[in-house]
């Protein structure tokens, strides 16, 4: 990965993903969770996302399962979420022992909202 | 229709806009070189073709609205071809103004699909009238035209008749004639079908020779090339090294070759005819010469000129501006012309030719030139060069000077037609593609602009640096030379004015920029045993003036692939995008004029220089500080930091407005409130600009608040110290000085500005 010197902190750099480069974003920071520790071996995993314009690659430490959602467990966020979560969940999954969270995509790749939320 | 498959109705409306839109490019020049020689029967038929075509085309699909508007054109055409009406100046502008009309439809069209509901109904009556000159007098009118020309006469009775059904608006008759006509072909009256179909023979195989490709495809063609050609790099590097390997070497060799002239071909497919960017032009200067009152002669030589198509799309606006300039400043009117010896017709040549693996683009007219006095004056006047500059400036040197931002004032960018102006912009552009702009000119004999851009921008010739440990790639075209400074060099050749850094090359100060600092990543100037690094500057060129740019290494010469970067890094100005490396890395492009921008080099190169003319007095007083002298009121002589001044303005007296006892001005959208200073500081002169016909001002800016400050006049540029003199205790004043013999005051613009808004003294906070 190339660093971009002088870009906000959630672009975390360049990746050559075979002739395209690909902006880096880390999701732990535009979720607003500690930063990944380096130290601790904790490489991080892309997840290339097509948009309109160009590949983006969001950074997550782990990538569990790929799972088939039944639409009648999904239900829209409470409304007492906190703003600047509620921009990023979409939807909420009830699994039997757990809630999963929909991320939404398009805010999650949207650093200026996301620097607007930090300041 | 309706059974129709929707993308496939899709793509059928695509195609019709797009093939209307190329024949509307065709009809407009067409129509422009009916209107040089009327008598042109090629052209005539041409036209009529290119209308007839978007006419039936546009019914096929169901859009009426647009197959009806080219019917009126087409009928008044017909009996144009027939020379039952015969070709005037208004009849050209109302076809012009229908193909305006088309080309709207087709915009709204592809922007939302339907046909858009402004009603043409003016223009269609004018066409019509064209078309059918009232009957009784124009039977007469008609025989009278003809005679005029006696061979045609017998004709005219015959094409009357033909155009019947037509003017009827049966649409069975034109359906019908649609598909008698539909070959693209000369259709003159008196060829017999037979021949028609012979004739569209051959232009039917030259078509068959052309395939139209989507640009997408090409540019994803491109970047394939690009990435083989990195591939190809990689395995030259390592076929080298493994050299015992002769298959391997040989093979290596043909890929080599190979890739090179896939990507020369490549390129070659991307090539465009700068007539393309040319289109507009010829009808521009027509209605600026009806506008104007002026009799331009537009010749456009080199059409064929190829390059690449973004540097076509780069290069339209910046020569549309340049165009519309030498129109409005550069061509007389008929009446001044007329006192000069110079022939009636002012001659506008735009002109394209491949040099030295450049295009060159000139622009030359024989129309007024430049006047360099006047520029001369106005730039001392604005404080872009001094008074010593402008008398030791050449005429050349001088003629540039209109391309400097500090020469154009926002009132003037506003104007459409443009008066002098935004040239800074164009050059900005035009420097933005890797090119350059030169302009030369004798006043009252013409001027001659040359625009030198690159073929291609694709893949570019870049020189690799290190800094930190990361590699950043620097585009060849700004590099002046390379300077390594090592060991006892290093201390005694860099030197600093005022803590600034700058190197002594071949006697003249380069000020350095050191990249580490510029992308704020880690730097020391020592290694590891406290031994100072050997220094290795890039000498950069932006904009006109050099700087040295302080790398950690300088590695090597390589082609680069330019990427561009996504919208998330567009902010950062030092950038101009990105490449994969060899290695398959990625490296960043440094944008030359963004890192002089950002480290002050260009903003501060005015005042560089006079600091360099300074320099003796700067180091004897300590800190200076570069300060604008005005005139207030009669005799009252102030100053300003320079670096306060946002602009320095002209506005006409008579756009200033008075509300609520503030005078205020519109500026670029924004309402400016004018300062008197006496208004507000104690003890100052009132300006009384009553008698006069422009107003100066400074404008100081906040973010986005910005105070106009009424000056009488602008006086000089000078670098003082702000330590020695009396500090006032004045609000509004810093202090008064001796400068240049007289007692000077300078303002104090923060405080003025909280005084004239309070609000922003918290905005500030």
């Amino acid at each position: 990965m190339t660093k971009i010197p002088l870009a906000p902190d959630i672009i975390q750099g360049l990746i050559n993903l075979r002739g395209e480069i690909v902006t880096a974003i880390d999701l732990r920071r535009t979720i607003n969770t500690k930063a990944r520790n380096s130290s601790l071996n904790e490489s991080p995993m892309n997840v290339v996302i097509m948009t309109d314009e160009a590949p983006v690659s969001l950074l997550v430490d782990e990538i569990g399962d790929v799972v088939e959602l039944d639409e009648t467990n999904l239900e829209d966020p409470p409304q007492t979420l906190h703003p600047s979560a509620r921009r990023l969940v979409d939807q909420v999954y009830k699994m039997d022992d757990r809630l999963m969270l929909i991320l939404n995509v398009s805010s999650a790749m949207d650093i200026d909202g996301a620097l607007k939320i930090a300041s | 229709m309706e059974d129709m498959d929707d993308d496939f109705l899709k793509e059928i409306i695509n195609e019709l806009i797009n093939e209307a839109n190329e024949g509307l490019d065709q009809l407009e020049q067409d129509l422009l070189a009916l209107e040089e020689d009327h008598e042109d029967k090629d052209v005539i038929n041409r036209i009529f073709r290119t209308i007839h075509t978007i006419k039936g085309s546009s019914g096929a699909v169901g859009f009426n609205k647009i197959q009806n508007l080219a019917h009126k054109g087409e009928t008044l055409l017909d009996l144009v071809r027939s020379d039952v009406v015969i070709v005037t100046p208004e009849l050209i502008s109302a076809q012009l103004e229908l193909m305006d009309a088309l080309r709207e439809n087709f915009a709204d069209l592809e922007a939302n699909g339907v046909e858009n509901d402004v009603d043409y109904s003016e223009l269609e009556d004018k066409l019509h009238a064209m078309a059918n000159p009232d009957a009784t007098p124009s039977e007469d009118k008609e025989s009278a035209e003809s005679s005029s020309d006696p061979e045609e006469t017998p004709e005219s009775p015959e094409s009357i008749e033909e155009n019947e059904p037509i003017d009827q608006d049966s649409t069975e008759e034109v359906e019908v004639e649609d598909k008698t006509e539909e070959t693209p072909n000369v259709a003159k009256k008196d060829t017999p079908p037979a021949k028609k179909k012979a004739e569209s023979a051959p232009s039917k195989t030259i078509k068959e020779s052309f395939i139209k490709v989507d640009v997408k495809q090409l540019d994803s063609l491109m970047n394939m090339v690009g990435e083989l050609v990195l591939a190809r790099n990689q395995i030259i590097q390592q076929s080298s090294s493994l050299s015992d390997d002769s298959l391997l070497v040989g093979a290596a060799q043909r890929l080599n070759i190979i890739t090179s002239d896939l990507q020369q071909n490549m390129m070659k497919t991307r090539m465009q005819p700068v007539e393309s960017a040319w289109t507009k032009f010829p009808r521009v200067v027509r209605d600026l010469c009806r506008d104007l009152n002026k009799n331009i002669n537009l010749v456009m030589e080199g059409k064929e000129t190829e390059l690449d198509r973004s540097l076509i799309e780069a290069i339209k606006d910046p020569l549309m501006h340049i165009i519309r300039n030498s129109c409005d400043h550069g061509a007389e009117t008929k009446e001044e012309r007329a006192q000069t010896s110079k022939p009636d017709a002012v001659s506008l040549i735009l002109r394209a030719y491949h040099e030295s693996g450049l295009v060159v683009i000139e622009i030359i007219d024989d129309g007024r030139g430049v006047n360099i006095e006047k520029v001369k004056a106005k730039a001392v006047r604005n404080g872009v060069i001094t008074q010593a500059q402008s008398d030791a400036m050449g005429e050349r040197e001088a003629a540039n000077l209109i391309f400097n931002p500090g020469l154009s004032t926002a009132e003037q960018v506003s104007n459409v037609s443009g008066r002098g102006v935004g040239m800074d912009v164009v050059k900005s552009n035009i420097e933005k593609i890797g090119g350059s702009v030169d302009l030369q000119s004798e006043w009252g004999k013409g001027t001659n602009l040359k625009i030198k851009i690159p073929l291609t921008l694709a893949i570019i010739p870049a020189l690799i640096v290190t800094s930190a440990g990361e590699r950043f790639a620097i585009p060849q075209m700004s590099l002046l030379e390379l300077v390594r400074l090592d060991g006892d060099d290093v201390e005694k050749s860099l030197e600093t004015v005022c803590g600034t850094p700058v190197y002594r090359l071949r006697g003249n100060l380069l000020p350095l920029v050191y990249l580490n600092e510029q992308l704020k990543l880690q730097h020391s100037d020592r290694d590891e045993d406290g031994n100072l690094k050997p220094v290795n500057i890039v000498v950069l060129q932006a904009e006109g003036v050099s700087f040295g740019l302080v790398v950690d290494e300088i590695n090597d010469s390589e082609e680069i692939v330019v990427k561009p970067l996504s919208k998330h890094l567009k902010d950062i100005a030092c950038f101009a995008g990105a490449t994969i490396m060899g290695d398959g890395k990625v490296a960043l492009i440094l944008d030359t004029l963004g890192i002089a921008h950002t480290s002050q080099v260009l903003v501060n190169a005015a005042s560089e220089e006079m600091l360099q003319a300074n320099q003796q007095s700067t180091t004897e007083n300590g800190h200076t500080e570069t300060l604008l002298l005005f005139r207030l009121g009669e005799s009252s002589r102030m100053a300003i930091q320079l670096s306060k001044v946002s602009r320095i303005e002209e506005f006409p007296r008579d756009q200033i407005q008075i509300i609520r006892h503030q005078s205020v001005i519109q500026y670029r959208d924004q309402i400016l409130t004018l300062v008197d200073l006496a208004n507000y500081v104690h003890g100052l002169e009132n300006v009384y600009y009553n008698e006069q016909e422009t107003v100066q001002v400074i404008v100081y800016s906040v973010g986005e608040q910005s105070i106009g400050i009424i000056v009488s006049e602008i006086l000089d540029i000078v670098e003082h110290p702000l330590d020695v003199g009396t500090q006032a205790d004045t609000q509004g004043i810093i202090g008064s000085y001796t400068i240049n013999d007289y007692i000077t005051e300078v303002i104090n613009a923060e405080e003025i500005m909280t005084m004239v808004d309070p609000q922003t003294k918290r905005r500030l906070a």
